[in-house]
């Protein structure tokens, strides 16, 4: 059973299909649940249902390539992304800087979910064009971290 | 706040946009001192707690590297 309703999927599909003009991959950052309970392993709350979730949407434009990282199989993917918690979700695209999410974007942030795949697949933020200046004229790192619950 | 951050992670390669489902990630959020949300730390030093417009929100972020 999908985690997405019919209709929803079927919204989805037509919108991703009229404005998504561009290749986005999504880097998924999971490993799958364990069959015992390791002590000391900390427990990832969402990791299944984050990757059956970006599955759905994966398959709803051949534009999304997701690419799944078992970081129990492959931890080493963790420290060359510089990631520190799962699931995380790294978007690439036409993006100039880097976009990423931990947890599972549910809720509201589902919204942003499919929102974000067709700003970076198009390269388009739809910020004001003063906003825009703004951020081409910035010479210095700046790293936002933005807390978030689903509902 | 959180598509704001990463529409202008979209626009700059300075900008690394980290969107945090806070009850997910206690500790992280611990350590942040996030008793509600949205709360937006920039840079580790600025905070800005609730939402803001975009203007706003953008002359916050850039304020912080001032």
């Amino acid at each position: 059973m999908g985690i997405i309703s019919a209709p929803d999927q079927e919204f989805i599909r037509q919108y991703f299909a009229e404005r998504l003009t561009g290749d986005v991959t999504i880097e998924l950052f999971t490993r799958p649940r364990p069959r015992l309970h390791v002590p000391g392993q900390e427990e990832c709350l969402y990791c299944e249902e984050t990757k059956q979730l970006l599955e759905e949407v994966g398959g709803l434009s051949d534009r999304i390539n997701l690419v799944v990282h078992d970081v129990l199989d492959d931890p080493s993917a963790l420290t060359e992304h510089g990631i520190e918690q799962i699931p995380a979700i790294v978007y690439r695209g036409q993006n100039k800087g880097t976009l990423r999410f931990f947890g599972i974007p549910a809720g509201n942030e589902f919204r942003n979910l499919i929102d974000t795949i067709v700003e970076v697949g198009t390269g388009e933020s739809d910020l004001a064009p003063e906003s825009r200046q703004a951020l081409a004229a910035l010479e210095q790192d700046v790293h936002i971290r933005v807390f978030v619950t689903p509902t | 706040m959180a598509s704001l951050a990463h529409r202008m992670a979209v626009e700059s390669p300075r900008v690394t946009a980290d969107v945090v489902e806070a009850s997910e990630f206690p500790d992280l959020s611990q350590q942040y001192a996030v008793r509600a949300v949205p709360k937006t730390v920039v840079n580790d030093r600025l905070e800005i707690l609730g939402a803001r417009p975009e203007g706003a929100f953008l002359a916050e972020v850039l304020s912080a590297v001032d």
